[in-house]
């Protein structure tokens, strides 16, 4: 590493003795390969062991390092300390509970996650013998998009909707039932609807359109929760036309 | 059906809160503009009105509605106020074909529209759409 | 705080009038806004006669109720956010009103349009 050196300005928040985070300012060095992550890796194993933070893959994939970076919802692993000017102020992700340092409480959107079923529930189910479900590339192009997300929750650190209103379901959960409605295996969309066009569904989100912009990975949750709307409606306009129609 | 509020933290758990700042569409910029997108519709709703006190005094006469134009013609206040709504107006405009092209991303055949690209277009169907109306409005 | 259970409908009136009044509205404010108000239209164009001529064709009756409504529709539904934005948690209240009040507006549209020609 060159000699340069940035402040890295962190939380910590120790809930044993604290009753409120603070913050700590710590000094390390970085050359123009340097990520947050490595920053923080630095400090502790060369400064203070006891930060604590969540990381894994060290490349974008793991989804378990996101932090607010300069108040931004980052992947800390994919965020340069070069393109930073001054100082660098390192917060857990924004929205979520603070359990420890840098580390949230993700349990709500692990509840949500489950809440949308996000499995394949065909329409029929076949038998092995009855060979696979087929799909065109045309078909795998209109969800693929929505299949990208790595649960880095991001998107909810950018949500001022999920900041005031905990109860929404929030992006990435609406994204990911969107990519199993929009999957021609797949037949549960009105099951999904239950929860996806409920009140603390779609229908709390009033498209501020930042989730998608922070997207690591360009899932862009805010077209799915626009396009989730429009079918539900869709679907309501429907159902009052043919009331006994289809069984979409 | 309501989930669990998480933010309120597990026994025996001392999670910290952070309460949600109330101007919360202050701190970013992001955040600014989707509040001034969001506040264009005063400015839609005030024109609509205007549109429709227009409308009634026509409906109730000829003394009416010259009484109503005396007062909405060359008046600077109002021209004032026509212009922010023009600009308010032009805003939504423009962030409603903003947020069409996310929806329902426009395709010419293979060829898949670029948002910047549908929304000039829509403006260009916009002033197209000026025009008719000025046509008429000039008396053509 | 969950939003309401007819928030699809609202939401459908919402998007129709965005639409209708991304495309229309602007030429409106221009014509019958500041140039009207700045004097730029000469006085023939305004005149009583030639108003209830314009607006006694049924497509330009069905044009500015769909207009006028469905514009209130789309501005009610989106000002009943931004006041539980700006920190005003009264979502029955405010809907109650801006929802009235397009309702209201459609109305008196209907009326005053059944009243030219
Ligand atoms: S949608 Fe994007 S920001 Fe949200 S959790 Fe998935 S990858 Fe992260
Ligand atoms: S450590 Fe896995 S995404 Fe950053």
């Amino acid at each position: 590493m060159s000699d340069k050196m940035k402040k890295l300005t962190v939380t910590r928040y120790n809930p044993e003795t604290d009753s409120a985070p603070r913050t700590q300012t710590y000094e390390v060095p970085y050359d123009d390969d340097t990520v947050v992550l490595d920053a923080l890796n630095h400090i502790k194993d060369q400064q203070d062991g006891t930060l604590t933070y969540r990381w894994s893959c060290r490349m974008g994939v793991c989804g378990s390092c996101g932090m607010n970076v300069n108040g931004v919802p980052k992947l800390t692993c994919a965020t340069f300390l070069r393109d930073f000017e001054g100082d660098i102020t390192v917060e857990p992700l924004a929205n979520f509970p603070i359990m420890r340092d840098l580390v949230v409480n993700m349990s709500d959107f692990m509840e949500k996650l489950k809440r949308v079923k996000p499995w394949l529930i065909p329409k029929e189910e076949k038998s092995i013998d009855e060979g696979e479900y087929l799909q065109t590339p045309r078909q795998l192009e209109a969800y693929r998009q929505f299949s990208m997300c790595i649960n880095c929750m991001l998107c909810y650190a950018a949500c001022p909707v999920y900041g005031k209103h905990q109860d929404f379901l929030g992006p990435a959960a609406i994204a990911l039932g969107h990519r199993y409605n929009e999957d021609s295996r797949d037949g549960a969309r009105a099951e999904r609807n239950k929860i996806i066009g409920s009140g603390e569904g779609v229908w709390e989100c009033t498209f501020v359109g930042e989730c998608s912009e922070v997207c690591p990975k360009h899932v862009d949750p805010a077209a799915a929760i626009q396009r989730e709307k429009l079918a539900n409606v869709l679907d309501k306009i429907k159902s009052f036309i043919l009331p006994r129609g289809s069984s979409r | 059906m309501s989930a669990k509020d998480y933010r309120v933290p597990e026994p025996g758990y001392k999670d910290y809160i952070k309460p949600y700042p109330e101007l919360w569409w202050t701190k970013k910029r992001p955040y600014l503009l989707f509040m001034v997108r969001e506040f264009t519709a005063l400015f839609v709703l005030l024109f609509a009105m205007r549109l429709l006190q227009g409308l009634i005094a026509i409906s109730k006469g000829e003394a009416a509605w010259n009484a109503w134009l005396a007062g909405a013609t060359n008046s600077v206040a109002l021209a004032i106020g026509s212009l922010f709504a023009l600009f308010f107006v032009l805003f939504h405009s423009i962030t409603w074909f903003q947020a069409g092209a996310v929806v329902s991303p426009m395709r010419i055949g293979k060829f898949e529209v670029p948002p910047s690209m549908f929304v000039l277009g829509n403006m260009g169907l916009v002033v197209a759409v000026a025009a008719v109306i000025g046509y008429f409005s000039l008396g053509g | 705080m969950a939003a309401q259970k007819t928030e699809s409908f609202w939401w459908l009136l919402f998007s129709a009038g965005g639409m209708m009044s991304a495309i229309f509205l602007p030429g409106h404010v221009f014509f019958q806004g500041l140039a009207m108000q700045l004097g730029w239209l000469p006085e023939s164009a305004t005149s009583y006669g030639r108003m209830v001529e314009l607006l006694s064709h049924p497509i330009a009756k069905l044009y500015l109720l769909a207009l006028i409504s469905l514009s209130l529709f789309h501005a009610g539904h989106r000002l009943k956010h931004v006041v539980s934005d700006l920190g005003l948690e009264a979502p029955g209240l405010v809907a109650f009103i801006f929802y009235g009040v397009a309702f209201l507006g459609t109305g008196l549209t209907v009326f005053a349009l059944a009243n030219i020609g």
